[in-house]
């Protein structure tokens, strides 16, 4: 069940009228997790029990974090197991293929023979989200961030909230969790605002991100046959829809979940428009790279160790952020791609832009565009369906050459900049904001012309989330 | 909150959800009927072909079949013409324009598509009693059924549903759905879509082999579906025997309005100068309903040519299980068979025919 689909509209409508018209609390919270398990079980209803599996190993380690005071051994022993039982079961489901080939093949180097083995299971919607959402839960609390719930039913909200279950933002407990202790207020609902972050999300999802998306398949798809300006437009353009794509959903589910009355912390901030790529990951799946932050990198030592250290730190989460994204050496160049960037950036702050004054504007143009161009070349490895191809097309990116003379059946470069034009105009004029001011009248004339509008640009037949893969 | 105040606030955001609604129809429906004029005919399973070949070649043909899966099937050109020639008439070139799942409001284009192509050369149309409304919401929203859910269609697919003899109940049904299938249409979903983002490869266009004049033997192209059919045809014969004997049962469906709306289709090819007759096929699941419109159609229109075959009592051999493929359409020999029967009553219904004796078939 997607958030673009009539069938969407209808659950949720259903839900919505539910849970409003119920004035308990507790007959809410378990409406809205079963309306949620509904929604996850419309995947395929088998993997239910996985996440039940998750829900129940997450409540007990808060029951040991209840039960025992901070520092105890079995408070620790129990946030071990927990965070171990909860990666181990994302481990089979996810990357126990990945890593039993990478041994035969690293076996066969080394010159041993070594007989591969692998499951074949299908990978459940969201597991690494409502993983995250687990480990954030243990943690949290074992922290102290915030009592242990004693209702089970807590708990199995907190990770089945159906908004942010398959595709984030990965919520924290701390955020999350005392939102559930009261009735939420309609009064405090800003219909508005809520009205119309589902309708962006809805048009970067369904008008923009679904078009591009067939452009995209074919250049990735066969590079060498399409010019090199062509398959250079072809990786901006993924660039275009993968953000387009994961923060369309992300808006969806903020807005379906503040319509509901629950708060989530927004994901993205414009993050193509960052000066340095320090910046583009305080922009980028924020939920994601701030919980790397707080339960990895800082962890691991963060910065307080020196640069060197600091330095494996980063790189460290940054391929441990890779590889959470899916089971594959791309991704883990993705990571490392990235990493390299911050140390760089880092290595430059700290030796060259201390000592060379401010450029201003045009440094943060430069800046930016240099961001853009890297991530963009990231994003390569993170599209292409294996190495070969991934390195195919860096090369082309990168010397902008190709044997092929293949073009789209669109002005590709006019697109590219007509969209740049409106994602600097929407985020310097706040575009949000100007449509959630107007008047009750206003709005309602407005956001149903900008609907039917957007209607006609949504391609018929459905494109699942590039993230629900993750 | 107060009941009062849930109250206020109801009235209070009634005003603009209606606005929002409203507005959302107007702009909607109005890029919808905008865009449709520059959206090109889509590329239709069997129609698609059938027109380009007919329109290629209208000058060759003069005699055209209309119809759903019972002319695709059933109706044999060659066999039709020579059958028309050892009856004693001149022989005829015939077209079979039969389409699976021709409803009311298509039947009605082809007609117009047909008689603009062939002008000069067409003497004779035959048409079939057309589908009603499709059933499933599925088949209301694909791109065939929205390229016929324009409003110019709207009155012609809404006669076709009121005169379908069925209970009143299945024809609210029908035309819940046919409302689905126009909304979904006026919503102008996709429209702007697939005209600034054309596809990058676009599917191969549908194939026909024309050799047979527009017919096709049921099963010389295997799908799932006639497969499953088939199958389902062989594994139980009591279906079969079962809808021959609902053969002259009392029915409470109500055909003179369907004899009606059939009879308007005819006189007006015939307005224009040419033959015009109804084609009844043979059809075991249809044995309680066309029959008995052929035959109001007759009482009310002598004068009218109807071929009605679905009458077992008439044409016994043409309900041999043998002659079957599956419960309502025939294999080759049956087409065949029918095909002969076919050409030798259309001889004899454009001898007695005003307008077919003026024409004299070619």
């Amino acid at each position: 069940m997607l958030f673009v689909e009539p069938r969407f509209f209808l659950f949720f409508g259903i839900v919505f009228a539910l849970a409003w018209a119920l004035r308990s609390n507790l007959w809410r919270k378990r409406v809205l997790t079963l309306a949620s398990y509904v929604f996850y079980g419309a995947w395929d209803w088998r993997f239910l029990g996985l996440i039940l599996l998750i829900t129940v190993i997450s409540y007990v380690v808060g029951v040991a974090a209840n039960r025992y005071p901070p520092g105890h051994r079995t408070r620790k022993l129990a946030l071990a197991a927990g965070i171990t039982a909860s990666l181990g079961v994302l481990g089979v489901f996810k990357y126990f293929n990945f890593f039993a080939d990478s041994f035969v093949d690293f076996a066969g180097l080394m010159g041993f023979s070594a007989g591969s083995v692998t499951l074949n299971l299908v990978l459940p919607v969201g597991i690494s989200f409502y993983t995250f959402q687990a480990i954030s839960y243990m943690v949290d609390t074992h922290r102290g961030d915030i009592g242990a719930r004693r209702s089970f039913l807590d708990v199995a909200f907190y990770i089945a909230f159906f908004p942010q279950l398959v595709a984030g933002p990965i919520v924290r407990a701390s955020e999350f969790i005392p939102q559930m202790d009261t009735a939420r207020k309609w009064a405090d609902v800003s219909v508005r605002a809520c009205l119309t972050l589902f309708l962006i999300g809805f048009i970067k999802k369904a008008c923009i991100s679904d078009n591009i998306a067939q452009y995209v398949d074919v250049i990735f798809a066969d590079p060498s046959s399409f010019a090199a300006s062509q398959v250079v437009a072809g990786v901006l353009l993924y660039g275009i829809q993968i953000y387009c794509d994961f923060s369309g959903y992300s808006d969806m589910a903020i807005a379906c979940a503040g319509l509901l009355g629950y708060k989530f912390p927004a994901n993205f901030d414009s993050p193509y428009l960052s000066p340095d790529i320090q910046d583009f990951w305080r922009r980028w799946h924020i939920s994601l790279s701030s919980w790397l932050r707080d339960y990895l990198y800082i962890p691991l030592g963060g910065n307080r160790r020196g640069n060197g250290r600091r330095d494996v730190n980063l790189m460290t989460t940054m391929v441990l952020g890779g590889l959470w994204h899916g089971a594959s050496f791309n991704f883990v160049i993705w990571g490392f791609l990235h990493g390299i960037a911050l140390i760089v950036q880092r290595g430059w702050n700290n030796l060259v832009a201390r000592r060379v004054p401010a450029m201003g504007l045009l440094g943060g143009f430069i800046g930016g565009a240099v961001t853009y161009y890297w991530v963009n070349l990231a994003w390569i490895f993170f599209r292409a369906a294996d190495l070969g191809e991934a390195l195919a097309i860096s090369r082309t990116y990168i010397t902008w050459s190709s044997p092929g003379d293949n073009v789209l059946p669109i002005a590709v470069w006019p697109l590219l900049a007509g969209l740049g034009l409106v994602h600097w105009l929407s985020h310097r004029f706040g575009a949000q904001e100007m449509i959630e001011r107007l008047g009750p009248n206003r709005f309602a004339v407005t956001y149903g012309a900008m609907a039917a509008i957007a209607i006609v640009f949504v391609p018929l037949g459905y494109r699942p989330f590039i993230y629900f893969q993750f | 909150m107060s009941e009062r105040g849930n109250l206020a606030q109801a009235r209070a955001a009634l005003v603009p959800t209606l606005l929002m609604v409203v507005t959302f129809a107007v702009i909607a429906s109005g890029f919808s009927l905008l865009l449709r004029h520059q959206a090109p005919v889509p590329d239709m399973n069997v129609l698609s072909p059938k027109l380009a070949a007919y329109q290629a070649h209208a000058d060759a043909y003069d005699t055209v079949f209309i119809g759903t899966s019972r002319t695709f099937y059933h109706v044999v050109p060659d066999e039709v013409e020579a059958a028309v020639e050892s009856a004693g008439c001149p022989r005829p070139n015939v077209f079979n324009f039969g389409v699976f799942g021709l409803t009311g409001a298509e039947q009605d284009w082809l007609v117009d598509q047909v008689l603009e192509a062939g002008k000069g050369a067409l003497r004779t149309v035959v048409i079939e009693d057309p589908l009603p409304e499709a059933r499933t919401l599925d088949n209301a929203t694909n791109e065939r059924a929205r390229f016929f859910h324009g409003p110019a269609e709207y009155k012609s697919t809404l006669k076709s549903i009121a005169s379908f003899p069925e209970s009143t109940p299945k024809k609210i049904f029908r035309i819940g759905i046919f409302g689905a299938g126009a909304a979904y249409d006026l919503s102008g979903v996709g429209r702007a879509a697939a005209l600034l983002f054309p596809a990058p490869e676009q599917p191969a266009p549908f194939k026909l082999d024309m050799g047979y004049d527009g017919f096709e033997i049921l099963g010389s192209h295997p799908t799932p579906d006639i497969e499953a059919r088939r199958k389902d045809f062989l594994e139980h014969p009591d279906k079969f025997d079962a809808a021959m004997a609902r053969y002259g049962a009392a029915s409470d469906e109500n055909v003179a309005a369907r004899a009606i709306y059939l009879q308007d289709r005819l006189r007006r090819i015939r307005a224009l100068g040419l033959n015009a007759a109804l084609f009844i096929s043979p059809d075991p699941e249809e044995l309680d309903r066309t029959p008995r419109v052929g035959v109001e159609l007759a009482r009310i229109a002598p004068d009218l040519p109807v071929l009605n075959f679905n009458r077992p009592d008439a044409y016994p051999d043409l309900f041999e299980r043998g002659l079957w493929f599956d419960h309502s359409h025939y294999g080759e020999a049956g087409a065949r068979a029918l095909s002969r029967v076919v050409g030798a009553g259309l001889c004899s219904e454009l001898k007695r025919s005003d307008a077919g004796a003026q024409h004299a078939i070619r």
